[in-house]
C-alpha cells in the first residue's frame, strides 16, 4: 500500500486541478451550450500572466495570482459573453470551429510572447511537508486540493439553489424567454463566463509548476479535463470534480507502471481520452442531450448561382491546378502536399459541410492510410496500394461511426478528438505503427517518379475524389444527410435507418482521407511520426474548412482549395516563426468571425452598417431568418 | 397602461406591421384576431420588445419605452407568454415557477402556480420538457399568476389544451381582469376571443381593419365575412 | 384479432419511473377509417402513440395488419407501413417544401440497406416524384413548393408535415394534434383532405386531437383516456353525449357540436 500512496496523493493533487478546470468547462457549457475548446489556452494565458507578474516582476504570489485570475476573468467574462451569445445560435460545426480557432490563436499568442521553448515555472506555493502515516504530503498539495473542493462545491450549490444558478441553467435553453422574465441575458452569461474563466485560470496557475510554461502542453493538459467532464456527463459539477480526481489518480498510477510495463506505454497521457471516449460510448443517450440545441440553427441554407456559374468556377479551379508546376518553381513539393491535403479536406467536407458533423481525427485516418501504404508498397502495384490503403482505413471509419450513431454535435467532436489523441498516444510508438523508426519508405511510382509527374498524379486523384464527393452531395445520400441534420427522428419515422447513414458517410470519408494520407508519403519519399501532427492539424483542418466556406459562392472545391492553401502553401512562403504564429492568430480570429457573419454580425455587415447607420447591432435580437448566410452548398 | 402608437416592425428586410396602434389599459380584456400570417405574433413581440419598433412609439404607464430592452419592459410588469414554447424544458417544473417569479416572489411562487394549475402538483419535480404538450402550456400560463404582472400578453392561449381546460383558462383570465390586470389574448378560436374581450382588434396583413367592441364587430357582418369567413361559421354554430 | 384490423394495441402499459402514464389500454383502429383518441392534457395520448411507434418502453402487445410488431423498433415499425406526425413538428427546416415532402417517399425507398441509401435508381426517383406531386396536390400546397420550410406560418408547416406523411404512402398513419396552430378555415380544409385520403387509399388513421369540431367530423369511433386509463369508447355521437366524457374532457362548451360523419 505504501508504495501506492505517494502516487495516489500526487494523483489527487493533479486530479483536483483537472477537476477545477473541468468544472469551469462544464459551467460554461451549461449556460451557453458551447464547449470551450479554448479553455486550456485560457489557463495557459493565466499562467503566462502570473509568470510575468510573479517571476519577472517579483510581485508576491498571492497578488499575482489574484490579478491573473480576476483580471483575466473580467476581460474574458465580457468578451466570451458576446462570443457565446452568438455561438449559441449557430450550427455546432461553426461554434466548435470558433472555439477551436480561439484555442489555436491563444496558443500562438503565448508562443509569440514567451517563445516556442518552454520556460521553467518555479513552484510558488509553500513547499514544506508533513507526514501522513508513512508518506510525506506537501502543504502545496493540501492547498491545491482544498482550493478545488471549495471552488467546485460553492459553484454547484449556487447553480442548483440560487436564482442566478437557475437562470444560468435556463438561458441556454431559451435566452428570449429568460429576458421575458425580467432577467438580462448579458448579466447571466457574463457571470458564468467570469467564473468559468476564473476556474481555468486557477487550474492553469496551479498546474504550471509541474509542467513549465509551455503553451501547447498546458493547452493540451487542461483539455484533458474533457475526460473528467465526461464522467460528470457534462452537467454534474460534483461528479465532474470526482472524475478529475479519478483521472488524476489513474494517470499517476499508470505512470508508476508504464516504466516497467511496455503495454502501458503512453497510458498516462492517453488515459483521460480513453475515459472520454469510453464514457461517450457507454453513457445513456438521455444524459448526453445537446444543450441549447433548441435555439441553434441546424444547417444552413443553400447556395445560389446556376450551372453556368458552377462550371466557370470549376474551369478556374482546373486551370489553377494545371498551371501550378510551371509557375511555382522550387515550391512544387508544397503544392503537391496541398493537393494531397485537398483530398483529405474534400473527405472532411462530406461531414462538416454536408451533414453538420465534425471529425477532429481526420489526420488520424490519413496517418493510418499512409502507414498502410508503406506496408503495401513493393508488394502490390502502386496505384492499387493507394486504393487498398483507403480500404484499410474504412473499418476505422466504421469504428468512429459507433459514437457518430449515438452522438451529435459537440459530443461527436469530442469523441473524435479523444479517438485521435488516443491513437497518437497509445499506438504511434508501437512497432506496428511508426515504432522507433524515424522514417519509413514511401516511394513514388515508377511511372511518375519526377516531382512534376507526381504532382499531376495527385491532382488526378483530387479530380476523382471531387467527382465522388460531388456525386454524393447531389445524390440521395446528400439529401438524406442534409435532412438528418435538421430532424433525425422524422427520418426514422419515415422508415429510414439513420445508423447505416452514419456508417456509410464515416466509412467513405475515412477511406478518402486514408488515400489522401497515402499520397502524402511519396512526396518526401519517407514518412515518420512527425509527418502527421494529427491532433493540431485535424483541428486546423476544421477551422480552415469553415474559414474557406465563409464565402458561399466558393463551393465545395473552392472552400477546400482555400483551406489547403492556408494550411500548407501560405506558411511555406512565410519563413519567420513569429509571422507563422501570427498567421495562426489570424485563422483563429477568422473562425470566430465566420460564426458572427453567419448570424449577420460579420465584419462586412458591420462596415456596411457604419456606412449607413440606423440599425443597431444586438446579438440578442434574432437576425432575419431570410438573410442567413450559407455554409453548406447544396446542389440545385 | 400599455400602448403602441403607429408602430412599424418586421424581420430583416421585410416589414410586417404597418403602423398599428393598440392599447391595453388596467383591468381591460382585449383580444386580437386575424387570419394566419396576419402579424399577430409579430404584434405581441413588438409590444414586449423582442422586436424593435422601427417607427412609432411604445408607451408604458405614460412613459416612452420605445428603446427599452426586453428585460426592462418585463420588469415594468409586462408579461408575455410566447406562442407554443413558454417553458424552460431542461428545468424542473418547480425551478421554472421560481424563475418566473423573479427575485421577489420566489418563496410563494410554487404555491401560487399550483393554486392556478393543481394538475401540475404531481409533476413538480419533473423536467418541464417531459410534460405533455398541454401541461407545458399550463406551466407557461402559470407565469401569469407567479410573476405579478400588470399587463399580460398571451399568444395562442388555448394551444394544445383540452376543451375543459380552455374553459377554465378563460374563467381564470376573467378573474385576473377583474383584479385590475390588463389582458391581451391572441386566439385561433374566435368564439372564445370574442366572448372574453371587451375590446377587439382585427388584424389583417399587418394593419388594423377593426378596433372596437365585439358586439359591434358582430354587426359588421360584411367585414367579418371578408376577413374571417371560416371563423364566422364556427361562431354561428356555437 | 383479425388481419383486416389495422392497428391493435393490447394491454398497453407505460411507466415513467414511478408514474404510470398509460395503464392497461387496449384499442383497435381499423383500416379505411379514422379512429379518434382524445382525453384531457396529460392523459397519455402522445405516450400511447410513442408506444405504438416503439420509441418508449412499454408492456403489452401491438399488431399492425396482423403482424406482431411488439419487439420492433421505430424503423422496423415504419417499414411495416406505418408513419406518424409529431405534436412538436419535426420538419427539415432548411429544405424546401418540395424536398421535405419528397423525403417522405425517399426515406422509405432508401430504407435500411447501404446500397439503397447511397444511390437511387431511376425507377425509385420517378416514384418519389409522383408521390411528391400527389401529396402536394392533395394538401393544396403546390404554390409553396419552393419556399424554405422555416419561413412558413405554423399552419402551413402543419400541412407540410402532413403532406410528407402522405408521400410516405403509409398503410397506417398516427397523427398527433395535426390541427393545432391551424385556424378554423385551415382546420376545415385539413379535415377534407384527411377524409379523402382515407377514402381513396383505404388507410387507417389514429388521430389525437383537441379540436372537437375536427374530431366529430372525421372520426367514426373514439377512445377516451384519462389519467392513463381508458374511460370510454364508442361511436362519435355516443361519446359526445356521454356524461363521463363531458365531465372529464369536453366541459360545457361544445355540448351541441353537430354529430359528424359517423351518423
Ligand atoms: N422570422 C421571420 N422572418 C421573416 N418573416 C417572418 C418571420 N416570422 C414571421 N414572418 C412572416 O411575418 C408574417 C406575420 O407572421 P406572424 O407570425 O406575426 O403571423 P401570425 O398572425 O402570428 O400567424 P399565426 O396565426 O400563423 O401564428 C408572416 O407572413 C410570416 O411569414
Ligand atoms: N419522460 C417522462 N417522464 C416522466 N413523465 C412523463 C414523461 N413523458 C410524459 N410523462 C407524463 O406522462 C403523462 C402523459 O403524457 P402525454 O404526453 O402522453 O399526454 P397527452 O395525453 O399527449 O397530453 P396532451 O394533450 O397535453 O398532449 C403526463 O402526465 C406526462 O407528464
Ligand atoms: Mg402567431
Ligand atoms: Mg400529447
Amino acid at each position: 500500500m505504501t508504495t501506492f500512496l505517494p502516487f495516489i496523493i500526487l494523483g489527487l493533487t493533479s486530479g483536483a486541478v483537472y477537476g477545477v478546470a473541468a468544472s469551469g468547462l462544464v459551467l460554461a457549457y451549461r449556460t451557453s451550450g458551447v464547449i470551450n475548446f479554448a479553455h486550456g489556452s485560457t489557463a495557459a494565458v493565466a499562467a503566462g500572466i502570473f509568470y510575468w507578474l510573479h517571476d519577472e516582476h517579483g510581485m508576491a504570489w498571492p497578488f499575482a495570482a489574484l490579478i491573473a485570475v480576476l483580471g483575466l476573468a473580467l476581460v474574458a467574462g465580457a468578451v466570451m459573453e458576446r462570443i457565446a451569445a452568438v455561438l449559441a445560435r449557430v450550427p455546432t460545426t461553426l461554434s466548435v470551429a470558433a472555439t477551436v480557432g480561439l484555442s489555436i490563436a491563444l496558443t500562438a499568442v503565448i508562443v509569440i510572447w514567451y517563445g516556442p521553448a518552454p520556460l521553467q515555472f518555479p513552484s510558488f506555493l509553500p513547499s514544506s511537508t508533513f507526514k501522513l502515516g508513512s508518506v510525506l504530503v506537501g502543504y502545496d498539495q493540501v492547498i491545491t486540493v482544498a482550493i478545488g473542493i471549495v471552488a467546485v462545491a460553492s459553484m454547484s450549490l449556487m447553480l442548483r439553489y440560487s436564482q442566478r444558478g437557475r437562470a444560468m441553467r435556463a438561458i441556454v435553453e431559451d435566452p428570449e424567454l429568460l429576458s421575458l422574465t425580467g432577467l438580462s441575458g448579458y448579466s447571466v452569461r457574463s457571470l458564468a463566463w467570469f467564473i468559468s474563466t476564473a476556474f481555468a485560470a486557477i487550474s492553469g496557475i496551479l498546474i504550471a509548476p509541474s509542467l513549465g510554461l509551455d503553451g501547447t502542453l498546458l493547452t493540451l493538459l487542461v483539455i484533458q479535463s474533457f475526460g473528467a467532464a465526461a464522467i460528470g456527463a457534462f452537467s454534474n459539477l460534483p461528479m465532474t470534480f470526482i472524475g478529475g480526481l479519478v483521472i488524476g489518480v489513474l494517470s499517476a498510477l499508470s505512470t508508476k507502471y508504464s516504466g516497467t510495463n511496455d503495454w502501458l506505454q503512453g497510458m498516462p497521457q492517453g488515459l483521460p481520452f480513453i475515459v472520454l471516449f469510453v464514457m461517450l460510448i457507454v453513457l445513456p443517450r438521455r444524459l448526453l442531450v445537446e444543450l441549447g440545441s433548441a435555439v441553434q440553427e441546424r444547417t444552413i441554407g443553400r447556395v445560389t448561382g446556376g450551372r453556368a456559374a458552377r462550371s466557370s468556377k470549376a474551369a478556374v479551379a482546373a486551370i489553377l491546378l494545371l498551371i501550378v508546376p510551371s509557375v511555382v518553381g522550387a515550391h512544387l513539393a508544397v503544392y503537391t502536399l496541398a493537393a494531397a491535403y485537398l483530398i483529405i479536406l474534400l473527405s472532411l467536407s462530406l461531414l462538416v459541410r454536408t451533414s453538420n458533423q465534425i471529425s477532429l481525427c481526420h489526420m488520424t485516418f490519413a496517418a493510418i492510410g499512409a502507414l498502410a501504404f508503406h506496408h503495401l508498397t513493393g508488394s502490390v502495384p502502386w496505384v492499387l496500394a493507394v486504393l487498398i490503403s483507403g480500404l484499410i482505413v474504412l473499418p476505422v471509419g466504421l469504428l468512429i461511426s459507433i459514437p457518430a450513431i449515438r452522438l451529435s454535435g459537440v459530443y461527436l467532436a469530442l469523441a473524435t478528438l479523444g479517438f485521435g489523441i488516443l491513437v497518437e498516444q497509445l499506438f504511434y510508438a508501437r512497432s506496428f505503427m511508426f515504432g522507433d523508426a524515424l522514417s519509413l519508405a514511401t516511394p513514388r511510382p515508377s511511372f511518375a517518379s519526377g516531382p512534376k509527374a507526381y504532382y499531376y498524379l495527385v491532382v488526378g486523384f483530387v479530380v476523382i475524389t471531387y467527382i465522388a464527393v460531388r456525386a454524393i452531395e447531389q445524390g440521395r445520400l446528400g439529401r438524406i444527410l442534409r435532412a438528418r441534420a435538421d430532424a433525425p427522428e422524422a427520418l426514422t419515422a419515415l422508415g429510414l435507418n439513420i445508423r447505416s447513414t452514419s456508417m456509410i458517410v464515416f466509412a467513405i470519408s475515412a477511406a478518402m482521407a486514408g488515400m489522401g494520407g497515402a499520397l502524402i508519403g511519396p512526396i518526401f519519399g519517407v514518412i515518420g511520426q512527425s509527418t502527421f501532427q494529427t491532433v493540431p492539424t485535424s483541428m486546423l483542418l476544421v477551422v480552415l474548412l469553415v474559414l474557406g466556406s465563409r464565402n458561399r459562392s466558393a463551393g465545395t472545391l473552392g472552400a477546400c482549395m482555400i483551406a489547403a492553401a492556408a494550411l500548407v502553401v501560405v506558411p511555406d512562403y512565410i519563413t519567420s516563426g513569429t509571422l507563422q504564429s501570427w498567421l495562426n492568430v489570424l485563422f483563429g480570429a477568422g473562425a470566430i468571425e465566420v460564426a458572427f457573419a453567419y448570424r449577420g454580425y460579420g465584419l462586412s455587415s458591420r462596415i456596411k452598417r457604419l456606412r449607413s447607420p440606423g440599425s443597431p447591432i444586438a446579438p440578442d435580437q434574432p437576425s432575419s431568418r431570410l438573410s442567413v448566410p450559407i455554409l453548406i452548398e447544396a446542389p440545385k | 397602461m400599455l400602448e403602441l402608437r403607429e408602430a412599424v416592425a418586421g424581420y430583416g428586410d421585410s416589414t410586417v406591421l404597418r403602423g398599428v396602434s393598440i392599447e391595453v389599459s388596467a383591468g381591460q380584456a382585449v383580444s386580437v384576431v386575424g387570419p394566419n400570417g396576419a402579424g399577430k405574433t409579430t404584434l405581441i413581440r413588438t409590444i414586449c420588445g423582442l422586436l424593435p419598433v422601427r417607427s412609432g412609439a411604445r408607451i408604458i404607464d405614460g412613459v416612452d419605452a420605445t428603446a427599452q430592452s426586453v428585460h426592462a419592459i418585463a420588469r415594468a410588469g409586462v408579461c408575455h407568454i410566447p406562442e407554443g414554447r413558454g417553458v424552460f424544458p431542461g428545468l424542473s417544473v418547480r425551478d421554472n415557477m421560481m424563475l418566473f417569479a423573479g427575485s421577489d416572489g420566489k418563496r410563494t411562487a410554487v404555491e401560487r402556480g399550483l393554486s392556478a394549475f393543481p394538475q401540475l402538483t404531481k409533476h413538480l419535480n419533473q423536467r418541464a420538457g417531459s410534460l405533455s404538450g398541454g401541461q407545458q402550456q399550463m406551466l407557461a400560463l402559470s407565469r401569469v399568476v407567479v410573476s405579478n404582472p400588470s399587463v399580460v400578453l398571451i399568444d395562442e392561449a388555448s394551444l394544445g389544451l383540452a376543451p375543459v381546460i380552455v374553459d377554465e383558462i378563460y374563467d381564470f383570465l376573467g378573474r385576473i381582469v377583474s383584479e385590475g390586470i390588463g389582458v391581451l389574448v391572441v386566439e385561433q378560436y374566435v368564439t372564445h376571443a370574442l366572448r372574453f374581450a371587451s375590446h377587439v382588434y382585427v388584424l389583417q396583413r399587418g394593419a388594423l381593419v377593426y378596433s372596437g367592441a365585439p358586439n359591434e364587430l358582430g354587426s359588421q357582418e360584411q367585414l367579418f365575412e371578408r376577413y374571417l369567413e371560416g371563423d364566422l361559421e364556427q361562431s354561428r354554430s356555437t | 384479432m383479425t388481419t383486416d384490423t389495422g392497428l391493435t394495441v393490447e394491454n398497453l402499459t407505460v411507466r415513467y419511473g414511478g408514474h404510470v402514464a398509460v395503464s392497461n389500454v387496449s384499442l383497435s383502429a381499423p383500416a379505411g377509417s379514422v379512429t379518434g383518441l382524445i382525453g384531457p392534457n396529460g392523459a397519455g395520448k402522445t405516450t400511447t402513440l410513442n408506444a405504438c411507434f416503439g420509441v418508449v418502453k412499454s408492456a403489452g402487445e401491438q399488431h399492425l395488419f396482423g403482424v406482431n410488431m411488439t419487439r420492433k423498433g421505430a424503423v422496423g415499425r415504419s417499414r411495416l407501413g406505418m408513419t406518424r406526425t409529431f405534436q412538436r413538428m419535426r420538419l427539415f427546416d432548411t429544405l424546401t417544401v418540395e424536398e421535405n415532402v419528397s423525403m417522405g417517399r425517399e426515406a422509405k425507398a432508401a430504407g435500411t440497406t447501404w446500397l439503397t441509401q447511397f444511390v437511387s435508381s431511376p425507377a425509385s426517383r420517378r416514384q418519389c416524384e409522383a408521390a411528391t406531386r400527389d401529396a402536394l396536390n392533395a394538401c393544396g400546397i403546390e404554390e409553396l413548393r419552393d419556399r424554405t420550410v422555416r419561413n412558413l406560418s405554423t399552419g402551413q408547416r402543419r400541412l407540410v408535415e402532413f403532406a410528407r406523411a402522405i408521400a410516405n404512402e403509409p398503410r397506417f398513419l398516427l397523427l398527433d394534434e395535426p390541427s393545432s396552430g391551424l385556424d378554423v378555415r385551415e382546420t376545415e380544409g385539413f379535415g377534407t383532405v384527411l377524409e379523402s385520403i382515407v377514402r381513396d387509399r383505404g388507410i387507417g388513421v389514429l388521430l389525437v386531437e383537441h379540436d372537437m369540431s375536427l374530431v366529430s367530423r372525421v372520426c367514426r369511433y373514439v377512445y377516451v383516456l384519462d389519467f392513463g386509463i381508458k374511460i370510454f369508447e364508442g361511436t362519435m355521437s355516443e361519446t359526445l353525449t356521454s356524461p363521463l366524457v363531458r365531465a372529464a374532457y369536453l366541459g360545457q362548451e361544445l355540448t351541441d357540436v353537430p354529430a359528424g360523419s359517423d351518423a
